[in-house]
């Protein structure tokens, strides 16, 4: 296992204040999309804006467990800023976080290219929708359930695509 | 150093996180009930005075949550007649279950934001609750970083500005466009930040443990605690019920 340098926790630092102020932007949109739609609607809206944590740092450190930390890191800023979710941040953070390394994880931490930012988002949504169901339990009408995953499976391989071409480009080299 | 307030920040995020796993679990409406709205009222009530908008914005969503309700679960026995619209039991257990679920856990928040200053929770994060140091170094540099993040990227939004672009991204494309620059920045500050500190010896600097403040008001506060557990227990377990006193006429 890679140790993580000093340097590495900087750039998670990073990583987690960008995300947190990201998410914290997000539940703008979640509220306006609530307020005009319900739940349903600005859970579809704002989906994959909370995946870009994982992708983001992993493309940036490329070490085991960077996109797990990335993710849980951004959403524990999250938690110390003021928003409604509170808490629940810390939850789908680190439930999010885990399911975004198993991307990484099956190509032995070899790779941390777009395709790998991509999977990577779209692994956390369907997590996202399992936690949305406890959360919202008498919502989830199988319907609901269906649009949710479809919804935030597309719009976290979108966004974990973006953030993983982001990190390329300002780390620098290849994908290895 | 700064004074960690009335409680200690370490309790108030352990009070934090398992009450709001607690309502996050909890199906039971008497008990979320007991549960979220105390924690809603001392949350507001604390919050109101600096994050009056993000409250109003919270309930102006249960307008939405309504419509939720009434379009995907408005089954059952009717208990409303507005003209054509049919309010269900269905869509009004919904209504108030979900409701006080996250009002409960958004009192929470508030709470917590309202008492806890976050660098000193970050320290008592690493020294009592004992959260690997890396871990709150990056903690600690984020949110060090927050009002230098924010200056960034209103210079970038100003220069989209004057470039033709919308200053607030929408699009993936906008987005692209302001993340590059403002982690280009990050990246370069935060590469000689971790040079730094591994050059003054980061990796060999000892924790100070310290044990949790246990005084009154966290004595107070892990009671409370306890009693809140307890009767999502007895809801979830049914045994707490609503008792209507039957009139006799």
């Amino acid at each position: 296992m890679k140790r993580y340098t000093v340097v590495d926790w900087a750039i998670l630092g990073l990583v987690a204040v960008v995300t947190g102020v990201i998410f914290t932007f997000t539940w703008n949109v979640y509220y306006i999309g609530k307020a005009l739609g319900g739940p349903v609607v600005a859970r579809a809206l704002s989906y994959g804006l909370w995946f870009i944590g994982a992708p983001l740092a992993a493309s940036l450190i490329r070490k085991p467990a960077s996109a797990f930390l990335g993710e849980t890191l951004g959403a524990l800023v999250e938690t110390f800023l003021p928003n409604a979710g509170g808490f629940t941040n810390l939850i789908y953070g680190i439930c999010q976080g885990i399911a975004s390394e198993v991307a990484y994880a099956i190509f032995g931490y070899r790779k941390w290219g777009v395709l790998q930012g991509m999977l990577a988002g779209a692994f956390a949504g369907p997590v996202a929708v399992a936690l949305d169901a406890i959360l919202f339990q008498s919502l989830a009408t199988p319907p609901v359930m269906l649009a949710w995953t479809i919804a935030s499976v597309i719009s976290g391989a979108i966004y974990g695509a973006i953030v993983s071409a982001i990190g390329r480009t300002v780390r620098g080299g290849s994908e290895k | 150093m700064g004074r960690e307030g009335p409680v200690d920040p370490a309790v108030l995020f352990i009070y934090g996180l398992v009450l709001t796993l607690v309502l996050f679990i909890d199906r039971d409406a008497l008990s979320l009930a007991l549960i979220g709205a105390p924690n809603a009222i001392v949350g507001f009530a604390l919050g109101w005075r600096k994050y009056k908008v993000l409250i109003a914005l919270f309930l102006i969503g249960f307008a939405g949550l309504a419509i939720n309700a009434l379009l995907l679960t408005n089954v059952g026995p009717a208990v409303l007649v507005v003209g054509p619209l049919i309010v269900r039991a269905g869509a009004v257990n919904t209504f108030i279950t979900i409701g006080l679920r996250i009002t409960g856990i958004a009192g929470v928040a508030f709470l917590f934001v309202s008492l806890v200053d976050p660098a000193l929770a970050v320290r008592s994060l690493e020294r009592k609750l004992r959260l690997p140091k890396g871990v709150c170094f990056a903690l600690a540099y984020a949110l060090r970083l927050i009002d230098l993040m924010s200056k960034d990227l209103r210079e970038i939004q100003g220069v989209r500005v004057l470039r033709g672009y919308r200053s607030v991204p929408i699009t993936p494309t906008d987005i692209k466009s302001v993340l590059t620059p403002l982690l280009s920045v990050g990246y370069e500050r935060a590469l000689w930040v971790g040079i730094a500190a591994e050059l003054r010896g980061f990796r060999l600097r000892k924790v100070s443990k310290e044990p949790l403040r246990i005084g009154w008001m966290e004595a107070i506060v892990l009671t409370l605690l306890a009693l809140q557990i307890l009767i999502a227990l007895a809801g979830m377990l049914g045994y707490l019920q609503l008792v209507v006193p039957h009139m006799p006429y």
